[in-house]
């Protein structure tokens, strides 16, 4: 068990190596560089102070080098620092991460609360009319991007009702019902596409359980339905959920990024197209990096939670 | 051909013709419904420009012929007029170019090359197998948006044909990812295990045997990838980062009538319905496809 969790960590850490070689030298791609942000606009076309200042930021340096020093920093928690604030891509981080993060969990448990029991419903249905009115559902939900959810969602309950507000976020010291008020929409509008995966693999996996021996037994001593369905037919689910939900985590951090433009959210996927069309080079490496690591680390303790609670893996023998 | 693929072969043709006959007959009305929506979209958005009724897209019909904005359906313009006059229904049509364009070369990129380097490692395993995966798993560290966002970013002009390729080069990762599964189990089969014995070339194997067997269950993922790019290119858009005004395009064109909402739904409406029901569609084809698959695999 020592063995598969060190080499899961190596394969983590050789995994994030690559992210960051990869990242850095996407962002180098990109046109210009920080000497035309750091270079005052008089000072640009004085060939001589050009080539010295950007000697001096060691912009002349092979791309290797810089990647080294960035890198060195990197590993540090110095992600460095945005050409145009000034600010440290560490303290952005500090800032909008908790915006971020509360989206993402108020996401994912929105599509819980609504995809469990959707799932256990269809699979006890399984083939009648309740089970096919939901999977059709989740079919449909499942084809809704997130950004159409937020559009009709603002514009329902935000325009028309006045019952929640469409955007802005609200610290959760000033008010807490601000806070949560103003999260509601953006997370529903995250949550339908995962409340329709999850609530689909729940379906499935407890239908091949309900045909296993041990239902049937549980049956024949007479326990209730609702007791066999939450005792013995959700929890095998559970481990699949686990791995699914994990994932999810991960890719929502891609998705908030639509949906905190949509929301005027501060968060991290906003500071994320904010770099990108200021062209802020070091902001867009420290992000994307961020996202990366964060996606790499939630797949890895998922790994994890597979090896803890799976005995077949635990003893390697699958 | 060896004669343990002329006798696989003999095999399948006699099911082959069976299976043509009860294509249609094996379909719900769910999925007649999804291929009907699928071949009218691509129809028009194939011949739009050959099509009378539908318009040129980008027409200022305010400016030129007085006609207001964000007017109504009417016998002329069948879904309205957006907040500068031009032909909703014409930019409905062509904006379903830029997602089937961007939808069908990212399948192409990811079929051709991310099926056939998948189907080759999985095959031939190895060091090769292990460098080409761990690439895929550096890709995949990355989700998706963020990643396309980034590389959207390095290019300068954001025409279709540039995001076209962004997303087609995004794409071959994931096929590698499933056609390796998929050629690792195919390799394991029978008919791969006859052909070995009788002495046919791996090359020969890879290619005859094994990839053809990949390939369907790669056709039923990549009707859902399909969908989900679509939406990438649609979130895309509707950040402002696809491809760039005037050209009509799904997302961009959710966005632009979203500041209009309070006066008029309708023209939000339409574009989200296209992309709903083509979305849905492909992914009604790709569970379909997926559970024929299975069942067939499961008969052999």
């Amino acid at each position: 068990m020592q063995k598969l969790i060190a080499a899961r960590l190596l394969r983590a850490v050789a995994t994030l190596f690559a992210v960051s070689v990869l990242t850095f030298f996407m962002v180098d791609l990109l046109p210009g560089d920080l000497g035309d942000i750091l270079i005052p606009a008089e000072q640009q076309n004085d060939r001589a102070i050009v080539e010295q200042l950007r000697e001096e930021l060691g912009l002349n340096d092979p791309a290797f080098v810089r990647y080294g020093n960035w890198l060195k920093d990197a590993v540090t928690g110095d992600l460095g620092e945005s050409a145009i604030t000034r600010q440290p891509v560490s303290t952005l981080l500090s800032q909008r991460l908790p915006i971020t993060l509360q989206l993402t969990l108020f996401a994912i448990g929105f599509a819980l609360i609504f995809a469990v029991p959707l799932g256990i419903i269809s699979a006890y249905r399984q083939g009648r009319f309740s089970d096919r009115a939901i999977s059709g559902g989740l079919q449909l939900g499942l084809s809704i991007p997130n950004f159409v959810v937020g559009v009709f969602l603002i514009w329902f309950f935000a325009e028309r009702l006045g019952w929640l507000p469409a955007t802005g976020w609200t610290r959760l010291t000033e008010s807490v019902s601000g806070n949560v008020k103003g999260v509601i929409l953006p997370a529903v509008s995250l949550a339908l596409v995962d409340m329709a995966v999850f609530s689909r693999l729940i379906r499935a996996d407890m239908i091949s359980t309900l045909q296993e021996n041990y239902v049937l037994s549980a049956k024949a001593k007479g326990m209730s339905d609702r007791f066999i369905l939450a005792r013995h037919a959700l929890r095998p689910s559970s481990l699949s959920l686990i791995t699914v939900v994990g994932l999810n985590i991960g890719s929502l951090l891609g998705g908030t990024v639509v949906i905190e433009q949509l929301f005027a959210m501060g968060g991290i996927g906003r500071a994320l197209i904010d770099a990108i069309t200021k062209r802020d080079y070091v902001v867009i490496q420290g992000l994307t990096v961020f996202i990366a690591t964060v996606y790499v680390f939630i797949n890895m303790t998922v790994d994890f939670i597979y090896i803890a609670v799976d005995p077949r893996i635990r003893s390697g023998r699958t | 051909m060896s004669e343990a693929a002329i006798i696989e072969r003999v095999l399948e043709s006699g099911s082959a013709d069976r299976d043509e006959e009860l294509l249609f007959a094996s379909m719900s009305w769910g999925v007649r419904l999804a291929v009907g929506w699928m071949f009218i979209v691509i129809f028009l958005a194939t011949f739009a420009a050959w099509i009378p009724f539908v318009r040129d897209p980008n027409y200022l019909f305010g400016l030129f012929e007085g006609y207001d904005n964000n007017a109504g359906p009417s016998r002329k313009f069948w879904l309205g007029t957006d907040s500068i006059a031009r032909d909703n229904f014409a930019r409905l049509v062509y904006g379903a170019r830029v997602s089937l364009t961007v939808g069908s070369v990212a399948v192409a990129c990811g079929l051709v090359v991310g099926g056939f380097l998948g189907s080759l490692v999985g095959f031939y395993r190895g060091k090769a197998e292990a460098i080409t995966m761990a690439l895929v798993d550096v890709v995949l560290a990355f989700p998706g948006l963020v990643l396309l966002l980034v590389m959207v970013s390095i290019t300068q002009k954001r025409s279709l044909f540039v995001i076209s390729l962004v997303v087609g080069l995004l794409s071959i990762p994931p096929y590698t990812r499933v056609a390796r599964a998929n050629a690792l189990s195919v390799t394991n089969r029978e008919y791969v295990e006859a052909a070995r014995a009788i002495g046919t070339r791996p090359m020969r194997i890879l290619v005859r045997e094994v990839i053809p067997n990949v390939i369907p269950s790669l056709i039923a993922y990549a009707l859902i990838a399909a969908a989900f790019i679509m939406v990438l290119e649609g979130s895309l858009a509707f950040l402002g980062l696809s491809v760039q005004p005037p050209t009509a395009t799904w997302g961009q064109m959710i966005f632009q009538a979203r500041s209009d909402m309070r006066l008029s739904v309708w023209p939000v409406v339409y574009p989200s319905a296209a992309l709903v029901f083509t979305v849905l569609s492909l992914n009604i084809i790709g569970d379909w496809l997926r559970q024929r698959n299975a069942t067939r695999s499961a008969a052999i």
